[in-house]
Protein backbone atom coordinates (compact mmCIF):
# COMPACT_ATOMS: atom_id res chain seq x y z
CA UNK A 1 0.00 0.00 0.00
CA UNK A 2 1.58 3.40 -1.00
CA UNK A 3 1.21 5.95 1.39
CA UNK A 4 -0.01 9.31 -0.46
CA UNK A 5 -0.02 11.39 2.66
CA UNK A 6 1.45 14.70 1.91
CA UNK A 7 3.69 15.75 4.33
CA UNK A 8 3.73 19.49 6.27
CA UNK A 9 5.96 20.53 3.99
CA UNK A 10 5.21 19.55 0.93
CA UNK A 11 1.65 20.89 1.68
CA UNK A 12 3.21 24.31 2.83
CA UNK A 13 5.54 24.10 -0.28
CA UNK A 14 2.03 23.96 -2.92
CA UNK A 15 0.30 26.40 -0.61
CA UNK A 16 3.00 28.83 -1.38
CA UNK A 17 3.20 27.93 -4.77
CA UNK A 18 -0.51 28.63 -5.00
CA UNK A 19 -0.79 31.76 -3.18
CA UNK A 20 2.82 33.02 -5.71
CA UNK A 21 0.80 32.14 -8.45
CA UNK A 22 -2.05 34.50 -7.54
CA UNK A 23 -4.79 31.58 -7.28
CA UNK A 24 -7.27 30.57 -4.70
CA UNK A 25 -6.32 28.44 -2.02
CA UNK A 26 -9.18 26.35 -2.14
CA UNK A 27 -8.62 22.45 -2.11
CA UNK A 28 -10.58 18.83 -2.55
CA UNK A 29 -10.62 15.63 -1.99
CA UNK A 30 -10.22 13.41 -4.46
CA UNK A 31 -12.00 10.39 -2.95
CA UNK A 32 -15.29 12.25 -1.78
CA UNK A 33 -15.14 15.05 -3.73
CA UNK A 34 -15.47 17.59 -1.46
CA UNK A 35 -13.98 21.17 -1.07
CA UNK A 36 -12.32 22.34 1.70
CA UNK A 37 -11.21 25.56 3.42
CA UNK A 38 -8.40 26.26 4.96
CA UNK A 39 -5.92 24.14 3.55
CA UNK A 40 -4.98 20.79 5.28
CA UNK A 41 -3.24 17.28 4.36
CA UNK A 42 -6.65 15.47 4.80
CA UNK A 43 -10.28 15.82 4.10
CA UNK A 44 -12.29 17.12 7.20
CA UNK A 45 -15.11 15.42 5.52
CA UNK A 46 -14.07 11.61 5.10
CA UNK A 47 -10.05 11.29 5.85
CA UNK A 48 -8.50 10.57 2.83
CA UNK A 49 -5.16 11.86 2.29
CA UNK A 50 -5.40 12.51 -1.06
CA UNK A 51 -6.44 15.97 -1.44
CA UNK A 52 -5.21 18.70 -3.76
CA UNK A 53 -5.72 22.56 -4.67
CA UNK A 54 -7.83 23.26 -7.52
CA UNK A 55 -9.95 26.14 -8.87
CA UNK A 56 -13.27 26.76 -8.04
CA UNK A 57 -16.44 26.27 -11.17
CA UNK A 58 -17.32 29.91 -10.78
CA UNK A 59 -16.87 33.58 -8.96
CA UNK A 60 -16.65 34.55 -5.46
CA UNK A 61 -19.29 36.00 -3.77
CA UNK A 62 -18.85 38.39 -0.78
CA UNK A 63 -21.31 36.12 2.26
CA UNK A 64 -19.75 38.67 4.99
CA UNK A 65 -17.96 41.88 4.91
CA UNK A 66 -17.00 44.44 7.74
CA UNK A 67 -14.46 47.46 7.68
CA UNK A 68 -11.86 46.67 10.99
CA UNK A 69 -10.89 50.08 11.89
CA UNK A 70 -8.88 48.55 15.42
CA UNK A 71 -6.74 46.31 13.00
CA UNK A 72 -3.60 45.09 14.49
CA UNK A 73 -4.20 44.16 17.82
CA UNK A 74 -6.21 47.40 18.27
CA UNK A 75 -3.94 49.95 16.59
CA UNK A 76 -5.80 53.60 16.41
CA UNK A 77 -2.96 54.98 13.71
CA UNK A 78 -3.43 51.74 11.37
CA UNK A 79 -5.45 52.02 8.17
CA UNK A 80 -8.97 50.50 8.29
CA UNK A 81 -8.81 46.79 6.88
CA UNK A 82 -11.80 45.32 4.78
CA UNK A 83 -12.47 41.74 5.89
CA UNK A 84 -14.79 39.22 5.49
CA UNK A 85 -16.34 35.68 3.81
CA UNK A 86 -15.88 34.64 0.18
CA UNK A 87 -18.45 32.36 -0.87
CA UNK A 88 -17.58 29.84 -3.75
CA UNK A 89 -20.25 27.76 -5.79
CA UNK A 90 -18.77 24.70 -4.12
CA UNK A 91 -20.71 25.95 -1.28
CA UNK A 92 -17.60 27.03 0.87
CA UNK A 93 -16.78 29.85 2.57
CA UNK A 94 -13.66 31.43 3.27
CA UNK A 95 -12.14 34.03 4.85
CA UNK A 96 -10.24 36.71 2.81
CA UNK A 97 -8.65 40.24 3.26
CA UNK A 98 -11.40 41.96 0.76
CA UNK A 99 -10.33 45.55 -0.89
CA UNK A 100 -13.34 47.88 -2.24
CA UNK A 101 -12.08 50.96 -3.68
CA UNK A 102 -14.98 52.80 -2.31
CA UNK A 103 -14.28 51.35 1.33
CA UNK A 104 -17.60 50.11 1.71
CA UNK A 105 -17.40 46.24 1.51
CA UNK A 106 -20.63 44.65 -0.06
CA UNK A 107 -22.58 41.21 0.58
CA UNK A 108 -23.65 39.54 -2.41
CA UNK A 109 -20.62 41.48 -4.27
CA UNK A 110 -18.67 39.21 -6.93
CA UNK A 111 -14.77 39.49 -6.30
CA UNK A 112 -11.88 38.13 -7.79
CA UNK A 113 -8.15 37.88 -6.02
CA UNK A 114 -5.44 39.96 -6.91
CA UNK A 115 -2.17 40.49 -5.37
CA UNK A 116 -2.28 42.24 -2.54
CA UNK A 117 -0.37 45.72 -2.41
CA UNK A 118 2.92 46.59 -0.06
CA UNK A 119 1.53 45.62 3.64
CA UNK A 120 -1.26 44.07 2.36
CA UNK A 121 -2.08 40.03 2.42
CA UNK A 122 -0.54 38.34 -0.70
CA UNK A 123 -4.23 38.22 -2.26
CA UNK A 124 -6.84 40.80 -1.77
CA UNK A 125 -10.85 40.27 -2.94
CA UNK A 126 -11.55 43.22 -5.31
CA UNK A 127 -14.79 43.46 -6.52
CA UNK A 128 -15.53 43.03 -10.50
CA UNK A 129 -16.52 45.72 -13.07
CA UNK A 130 -20.14 46.46 -12.65
CA UNK A 131 -20.48 44.69 -9.43
CA UNK B 1 -34.40 11.12 26.28
CA UNK B 2 -36.94 11.36 28.91
CA UNK B 3 -36.55 14.22 31.73
CA UNK B 4 -35.24 12.59 34.87
CA UNK B 5 -35.13 14.58 37.87
CA UNK B 6 -31.67 15.88 39.14
CA UNK B 7 -28.97 14.04 40.70
CA UNK B 8 -27.07 16.89 41.37
CA UNK B 9 -27.07 21.18 42.42
CA UNK B 10 -25.39 24.00 42.44
CA UNK B 11 -25.62 25.11 46.31
CA UNK B 12 -22.91 27.48 46.77
CA UNK B 13 -22.19 30.58 44.72
CA UNK B 14 -19.89 32.98 44.81
CA UNK B 15 -18.90 36.20 42.72
CA UNK B 16 -15.82 38.47 43.43
CA UNK B 17 -17.15 41.61 44.42
CA UNK B 18 -13.80 43.71 42.25
CA UNK B 19 -13.73 44.56 39.08
CA UNK B 20 -10.06 45.98 38.73
CA UNK B 21 -7.76 43.70 41.19
CA UNK B 22 -3.91 45.09 40.94
CA UNK B 23 -2.52 43.17 43.73
CA UNK B 24 -2.14 39.72 44.59
CA UNK B 25 -2.07 36.46 41.40
CA UNK B 26 -5.12 35.07 39.60
CA UNK B 27 -4.12 32.12 42.15
CA UNK B 28 -5.15 34.29 44.92
CA UNK B 29 -8.69 35.34 43.41
CA UNK B 30 -9.51 31.05 42.61
CA UNK B 31 -9.00 30.89 46.10
CA UNK B 32 -10.90 33.75 47.09
CA UNK B 33 -13.78 32.56 45.07
CA UNK B 34 -13.31 29.12 45.50
CA UNK B 35 -13.34 29.20 49.76
CA UNK B 36 -16.65 32.20 49.00
CA UNK B 37 -18.69 29.37 46.69
CA UNK B 38 -18.09 26.55 49.58
CA UNK B 39 -18.39 29.02 52.98
CA UNK B 40 -22.14 29.92 51.04
CA UNK B 41 -22.51 26.30 50.09
CA UNK B 42 -21.63 25.37 54.25
CA UNK B 43 -19.30 23.40 52.99
CA UNK B 44 -15.49 23.45 53.34
CA UNK B 45 -12.35 22.47 51.22
CA UNK B 46 -11.91 19.04 52.92
CA UNK B 47 -15.58 18.00 51.56
CA UNK B 48 -14.23 18.90 47.51
CA UNK B 49 -13.45 15.46 45.77
CA UNK B 50 -14.07 17.04 42.25
CA UNK B 51 -12.18 19.92 41.10
CA UNK B 52 -12.86 21.63 37.63
CA UNK B 53 -10.68 24.18 36.91
CA UNK B 54 -9.37 25.59 33.08
CA UNK B 55 -6.50 27.98 33.69
CA UNK B 56 -3.85 26.40 31.14
CA UNK B 57 -4.48 29.86 28.80
CA UNK B 58 -3.12 31.69 31.72
CA UNK B 59 -0.19 29.75 32.59
CA UNK B 60 -1.96 28.14 35.70
CA UNK B 61 -2.54 24.31 34.97
CA UNK B 62 -5.43 22.22 37.36
CA UNK B 63 -2.74 20.18 39.26
CA UNK B 64 -0.85 23.73 40.71
CA UNK B 65 -4.31 25.04 41.14
CA UNK B 66 -5.76 21.93 42.87
CA UNK B 67 -1.92 22.02 45.47
CA UNK B 68 -2.60 26.09 45.94
CA UNK B 69 -6.06 25.52 47.57
CA UNK B 70 -5.18 22.39 49.44
CA UNK B 71 -7.39 19.63 47.40
CA UNK B 72 -5.86 16.15 49.01
CA UNK B 73 -9.33 14.49 48.34
CA UNK B 74 -9.86 14.58 44.57
CA UNK B 75 -11.45 11.37 42.94
CA UNK B 76 -12.93 13.56 40.00
CA UNK B 77 -10.53 16.38 37.47
CA UNK B 78 -11.61 18.23 34.67
CA UNK B 79 -9.55 20.78 32.96
CA UNK B 80 -11.91 21.37 29.86
CA UNK B 81 -11.07 24.51 27.85
CA UNK B 82 -14.11 25.84 25.42
CA UNK B 83 -13.15 29.44 25.93
CA UNK B 84 -15.95 31.93 27.24
CA UNK B 85 -18.04 29.09 27.67
CA UNK B 86 -15.75 26.54 29.76
CA UNK B 87 -17.28 26.52 33.25
CA UNK B 88 -20.83 26.35 31.54
CA UNK B 89 -19.76 22.85 29.81
CA UNK B 90 -17.81 21.96 33.36
CA UNK B 91 -21.06 22.36 35.23
CA UNK B 92 -22.62 19.95 32.87
CA UNK B 93 -19.58 17.57 33.26
CA UNK B 94 -19.88 17.80 36.95
CA UNK B 95 -23.70 16.98 37.26
CA UNK B 96 -22.69 13.60 34.93
CA UNK B 97 -20.07 12.92 37.39
CA UNK B 98 -21.81 12.97 40.06
CA UNK B 99 -24.17 11.01 38.36
CA UNK B 100 -21.76 8.21 37.70
CA UNK B 101 -20.68 8.36 41.16
CA UNK B 102 -17.68 9.55 40.43
CA UNK B 103 -17.34 12.61 43.01
CA UNK B 104 -19.93 14.45 45.25
CA UNK B 105 -18.68 17.89 45.97
CA UNK B 106 -17.76 19.49 42.43
CA UNK B 107 -15.93 22.92 43.10
CA UNK B 108 -16.18 24.84 39.65
CA UNK B 109 -13.89 27.93 39.42
CA UNK B 110 -12.40 30.73 37.47
CA UNK B 111 -10.70 33.68 37.47
CA UNK B 112 -8.37 36.05 35.72
CA UNK B 113 -6.65 39.50 35.77
CA UNK B 114 -6.66 40.80 32.29
CA UNK B 115 -6.50 44.65 33.08
CA UNK B 116 -3.01 44.05 34.77
CA UNK B 117 -1.59 42.59 31.60
CA UNK B 118 1.10 44.47 30.11
CA UNK B 119 -0.02 42.81 26.67
CA UNK B 120 -2.81 41.10 24.95
CA UNK B 121 -2.77 37.12 25.27
CA UNK B 122 -1.67 35.21 22.70
CA UNK B 123 -4.07 34.31 20.28
CA UNK B 124 -4.25 32.63 16.46
CA UNK B 125 -2.56 29.44 17.72
CA UNK B 126 -5.17 27.54 16.68
CA UNK B 127 -4.22 24.23 14.26
CA UNK B 128 -5.82 25.78 10.77
CA UNK B 129 -4.70 29.42 11.63
CA UNK B 130 -1.34 29.28 9.58
CA UNK B 131 -3.05 28.54 6.60
CA UNK B 132 -5.51 31.47 6.76
CA UNK B 133 -3.53 34.13 4.65
CA UNK B 134 -2.73 36.19 7.56
CA UNK B 135 -6.49 37.84 7.38
CA UNK B 136 -6.26 40.40 10.51
CA UNK B 137 -9.61 39.27 11.93
CA UNK B 138 -9.65 40.73 15.47
CA UNK B 139 -12.29 39.21 18.21
CA UNK B 140 -14.67 42.30 17.27
CA UNK B 141 -13.99 42.01 13.52
CA UNK B 142 -15.16 38.05 13.83
CA UNK B 143 -18.39 39.13 15.38
CA UNK B 144 -19.20 41.95 12.96
CA UNK B 145 -19.17 39.95 10.21
CA UNK B 146 -21.66 37.78 12.11
CA UNK B 147 -23.87 41.02 12.49
CA UNK B 148 -23.48 42.09 9.21
CA UNK B 149 -25.33 38.95 8.19
CA UNK B 150 -27.71 39.00 10.37
CA UNK B 151 -28.61 42.42 9.25
CA UNK B 152 -28.59 41.44 5.87
CA UNK B 153 -30.60 38.26 5.85
CA UNK B 154 -33.11 39.05 8.59
CA UNK B 155 -33.10 43.37 8.41
CA UNK B 156 -31.97 43.81 11.58
CA UNK B 157 -31.21 47.53 12.41
CA UNK B 158 -28.34 49.03 13.94
CA UNK B 159 -31.24 50.13 17.01
CA UNK B 160 -31.94 46.95 17.64
CA UNK B 161 -28.56 45.51 18.21
CA UNK B 162 -27.81 48.76 20.89
CA UNK B 163 -30.96 47.72 22.53
CA UNK B 164 -29.48 45.04 24.01
CA UNK B 165 -26.82 47.55 25.32
CA UNK B 166 -29.35 49.41 26.59
CA UNK B 167 -31.58 46.44 28.25
CA UNK B 168 -27.81 45.27 30.07
CA UNK B 169 -27.56 48.68 31.40
CA UNK B 170 -30.77 49.15 32.64
CA UNK B 171 -30.52 46.23 34.55
CA UNK B 172 -26.51 47.13 35.80
CA UNK B 173 -27.97 50.41 37.41
CA UNK B 174 -29.21 48.87 40.44
CA UNK B 175 -25.67 46.67 40.44
CA UNK B 176 -23.75 48.58 42.64
CA UNK B 177 -20.72 46.30 41.72
CA UNK B 178 -21.25 46.44 38.08
CA UNK B 179 -18.41 47.82 35.70
CA UNK B 180 -20.27 50.09 34.23
CA UNK B 181 -23.08 50.96 37.05
CA UNK B 182 -25.38 52.96 35.40
CA UNK B 183 -27.84 53.19 32.87
CA UNK B 184 -27.09 54.19 28.64
CA UNK B 185 -29.09 55.71 26.20
CA UNK B 186 -29.77 54.36 22.75
CA UNK B 187 -28.00 57.60 21.40
CA UNK B 188 -24.66 57.12 23.48
CA UNK B 189 -24.33 53.13 22.10
CA UNK B 190 -24.89 54.36 18.51
CA UNK B 191 -22.72 57.49 19.16
CA UNK B 192 -20.03 55.36 20.82
CA UNK B 193 -16.76 54.95 18.62
CA UNK B 194 -17.49 52.56 15.52
CA UNK B 195 -14.41 49.91 15.68
CA UNK B 196 -15.41 47.37 13.26
CA UNK B 197 -18.46 47.74 11.31
CA UNK B 198 -21.58 47.92 12.25
CA UNK B 199 -20.17 47.01 15.96
CA UNK B 200 -19.34 50.32 18.30
CA UNK B 201 -17.61 50.06 21.18
CA UNK B 202 -20.55 50.14 23.55
CA UNK B 203 -22.11 46.63 21.26
CA UNK B 204 -18.50 45.27 23.25
CA UNK B 205 -18.76 43.89 26.91
CA UNK B 206 -16.26 45.36 29.82
CA UNK B 207 -12.94 43.73 29.84
CA UNK B 208 -13.15 42.97 34.10
CA UNK B 209 -10.21 41.49 36.61
CA UNK B 210 -11.90 38.83 38.84
CA UNK B 211 -13.86 35.61 39.19
CA UNK B 212 -16.35 33.63 40.44
CA UNK B 213 -16.97 29.57 41.64
CA UNK B 214 -19.88 27.34 42.20
CA UNK B 215 -20.51 24.28 44.10
CA UNK B 216 -22.31 21.52 42.42
CA UNK B 217 -23.15 18.68 45.02
CA UNK B 218 -25.01 15.51 44.68
CA UNK B 219 -28.34 15.51 46.09
CA UNK B 220 -27.87 14.25 49.88
CA UNK B 221 -25.35 16.58 50.32
CA UNK B 222 -27.63 19.79 49.08
CA UNK B 223 -30.63 18.28 51.53
CA UNK B 224 -27.82 18.43 54.11
CA UNK B 225 -26.86 21.82 53.88
CA UNK B 226 -30.44 23.18 53.91
CA UNK B 227 -29.19 25.62 51.36
CA UNK B 228 -31.56 26.61 48.31
CA UNK B 229 -29.95 25.12 45.56
CA UNK B 230 -30.18 25.42 41.26
CA UNK B 231 -30.54 21.93 40.33
CA UNK B 232 -28.87 21.30 37.31
CA UNK B 233 -31.87 19.70 35.47
CA UNK B 234 -30.40 19.47 31.55
CA UNK B 235 -27.28 20.51 29.91
CA UNK B 236 -25.58 20.09 26.73
CA UNK B 237 -22.42 20.99 24.71
CA UNK B 238 -21.24 21.09 20.88
CA UNK B 239 -18.99 23.21 19.06
CA UNK B 240 -19.54 24.69 15.85
CA UNK B 241 -16.44 25.09 13.87
CA UNK B 242 -15.70 26.23 9.92
CA UNK B 243 -16.37 22.77 8.61
CA UNK B 244 -13.83 23.30 6.50
CA UNK B 245 -15.71 26.46 5.01
CA UNK B 246 -19.24 25.22 5.46
CA UNK B 247 -20.03 27.64 8.07
CA UNK B 248 -23.08 28.80 8.70
CA UNK B 249 -22.50 32.34 10.90
CA UNK B 250 -26.37 32.36 11.74
CA UNK B 251 -25.80 29.13 13.89
CA UNK B 252 -24.03 29.42 17.35
CA UNK B 253 -24.44 25.33 18.41
CA UNK B 254 -27.21 26.15 20.12
CA UNK B 255 -29.51 25.05 17.94
CA UNK B 256 -27.89 21.56 19.04
CA UNK B 257 -27.04 22.51 22.77
CA UNK B 258 -31.26 23.66 23.18
CA UNK B 259 -33.05 21.40 22.37
CA UNK B 260 -30.80 18.98 23.87
CA UNK B 261 -30.90 20.50 27.18
CA UNK B 262 -34.56 21.26 27.33
CA UNK B 263 -35.03 17.44 26.56
CA UNK B 264 -33.05 16.29 29.46
CA UNK B 265 -34.76 18.75 31.70
CA UNK B 266 -38.49 18.30 30.35
CA UNK B 267 -39.31 21.67 29.46
CA UNK B 268 -39.33 23.91 26.48
CA UNK B 269 -38.06 27.26 26.07
CA UNK B 270 -41.72 28.76 27.16
CA UNK B 271 -41.22 27.24 30.06
CA UNK B 272 -38.20 28.98 31.17
CA UNK B 273 -38.71 32.58 33.41
CA UNK B 274 -35.25 33.41 33.28
CA UNK B 275 -32.05 33.91 30.84
CA UNK B 276 -28.19 34.13 31.23
CA UNK B 277 -27.00 34.52 27.91
CA UNK B 278 -23.37 35.40 26.85
CA UNK B 279 -22.87 38.30 25.85
CA UNK B 280 -19.55 39.43 24.59
CA UNK B 281 -21.00 41.62 22.03
CA UNK B 282 -24.52 42.63 21.18
CA UNK B 283 -25.05 40.05 18.28
CA UNK B 284 -24.21 37.47 20.45
CA UNK B 285 -27.28 37.40 22.58
CA UNK B 286 -29.83 37.53 19.30
CA UNK B 287 -28.32 34.70 17.73
CA UNK B 288 -28.54 32.85 21.20
CA UNK B 289 -32.40 33.72 21.40
CA UNK B 290 -33.11 32.54 18.16
CA UNK B 291 -30.86 29.07 18.31
CA UNK B 292 -32.51 28.44 21.62
CA UNK B 293 -35.56 28.53 20.43
CA UNK B 294 -36.83 31.81 22.21
CA UNK B 295 -37.83 32.93 18.76
CA UNK B 296 -37.89 32.33 14.79
CA UNK B 297 -34.64 32.72 13.27
CA UNK B 298 -34.29 36.34 12.48
CA UNK B 299 -37.06 37.45 15.00
CA UNK B 300 -34.55 38.52 17.72
CA UNK B 301 -34.09 42.29 16.58
CA UNK B 302 -37.92 42.83 16.86
CA UNK B 303 -38.03 41.08 20.01
CA UNK B 304 -35.38 43.12 21.56
CA UNK B 305 -36.70 45.98 20.73
CA UNK B 306 -39.94 45.52 22.34
CA UNK B 307 -38.50 45.76 25.35
CA UNK B 308 -38.03 41.70 25.87
CA UNK B 309 -35.09 41.46 27.62
CA UNK B 310 -36.16 43.74 30.71
CA UNK B 311 -36.70 42.50 33.84
CA UNK B 312 -39.29 45.15 34.59
CA UNK B 313 -41.50 44.48 31.58
CA UNK B 314 -40.96 40.60 30.07
CA UNK B 315 -41.78 37.35 30.70
CA UNK B 316 -37.88 36.07 29.91
CA UNK B 317 -35.67 38.78 31.46
CA UNK B 318 -31.93 38.46 30.01
CA UNK B 319 -28.45 38.68 32.37
CA UNK B 320 -30.56 40.93 35.03
CA UNK B 321 -27.28 41.35 37.05
CA UNK B 322 -26.13 43.83 33.73
CA UNK B 323 -24.95 40.64 31.85
CA UNK B 324 -20.94 40.97 30.51
CA UNK B 325 -22.38 44.18 28.62
CA UNK B 326 -21.97 45.92 31.69
CA UNK B 327 -21.30 44.45 34.66
CA UNK B 328 -18.22 41.11 34.81
CA UNK B 329 -16.80 39.50 32.35
CA UNK B 330 -13.25 38.54 34.28
CA UNK B 331 -10.92 37.00 32.37
CA UNK B 332 -12.66 38.12 29.36
CA UNK B 333 -14.64 34.50 29.71
CA UNK B 334 -18.64 34.98 30.98
CA UNK B 335 -19.76 31.36 31.36
CA UNK B 336 -19.10 32.17 35.28
CA UNK B 337 -20.66 35.34 35.85
CA UNK B 338 -23.64 34.78 33.88
CA UNK B 339 -24.44 31.27 35.43
CA UNK B 340 -24.11 33.10 38.58
CA UNK B 341 -26.55 35.38 37.84
CA UNK B 342 -29.22 32.37 36.88
CA UNK B 343 -28.13 30.87 40.56
CA UNK B 344 -29.59 34.11 42.06
CA UNK B 345 -32.84 34.44 40.11
CA UNK B 346 -33.47 30.62 40.97
CA UNK B 347 -32.84 30.93 44.98
CA UNK B 348 -34.65 34.34 44.89
CA UNK B 349 -30.96 36.33 45.97
CA UNK B 350 -31.65 38.81 42.22
CA UNK B 351 -31.58 42.42 43.20
CA UNK B 352 -35.17 43.41 44.13
CA UNK B 353 -35.71 45.40 41.25
CA UNK B 354 -34.35 42.65 38.85
CA UNK B 355 -35.93 39.65 40.94
CA UNK B 356 -38.41 36.90 38.73
CA UNK B 357 -41.15 36.19 40.68
CA UNK B 358 -41.29 32.32 40.95
CA UNK B 359 -38.45 31.66 38.89
CA UNK B 360 -39.04 27.94 38.12
CA UNK B 361 -36.82 27.43 35.67
CA UNK B 362 -33.51 29.20 34.05
CA UNK B 363 -31.58 29.03 31.41
CA UNK B 364 -27.79 29.97 30.97
CA UNK B 365 -26.11 29.88 27.48
CA UNK B 366 -22.23 29.83 26.68
CA UNK B 367 -20.66 31.21 23.71
CA UNK B 368 -16.90 30.39 23.66
CA UNK B 369 -14.05 31.28 21.14
CA UNK B 370 -15.39 33.03 18.14
CA UNK B 371 -18.95 32.68 16.30
CA UNK B 372 -16.78 34.05 13.13
CA UNK B 373 -14.85 30.90 13.02
CA UNK B 374 -14.60 27.95 15.61
CA UNK B 375 -17.19 28.57 18.46
CA UNK B 376 -18.34 26.51 21.42
CA UNK B 377 -21.77 26.09 22.96
CA UNK B 378 -22.69 25.05 26.48
CA UNK B 379 -26.65 25.02 27.83
CA UNK B 380 -27.81 24.39 31.26
CA UNK B 381 -31.52 24.37 32.65
CA UNK B 382 -31.64 25.04 36.00
CA UNK B 383 -34.39 24.49 38.31
CA UNK B 384 -35.76 25.68 41.75
CA UNK B 385 -36.92 22.14 41.86
CA UNK B 386 -34.89 18.68 41.42
CA UNK B 387 -37.67 17.26 38.71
Amino acid sequence: MTDERITPAQLDAALEAELEAGRIPLMRCEACGAAFWHPRAHCPGCGARRVAFFAPSGPARVYAATVNRRPRGGDRDAAPVQVGYVEFPEGVRMLVTLGFPDGAPRIGAEVAPEAGGPGEPRLVFRPVAGD
Amino acid sequence: MSARSAVAGIVGAYEHPERRIPEGTVADIIADVSLGALADAGLGIEDVDGFFFAGVHQGLSLVAMADHLGLDRLTHVDSTDVGGASVVSQIGHAAEAIAAGSCRVALVAMGGRPLQAAARPPGGAEAGARYQQDVDLSQIAGYALVAQRHMYEHGTTREQLAQVKVAASLHAQHNPRARLPYAVTLEEVLDSPLISDPLRRLDCCVTTDGGGAVVVAARDVVEQSGRRAAWVRGWSESLRTMSGGRLDLMRNGADRTGPAAFARAGIGPDDVDYASLYDSFTITVLLALENLGFCEPGASGPLVESGELLAARSRLPVNTDGGGLCNNHPDRRGGMARTLEAVRQIRGDAHPEVQVADCDHAVVHGTGHSLATNASAATLVLGREAS
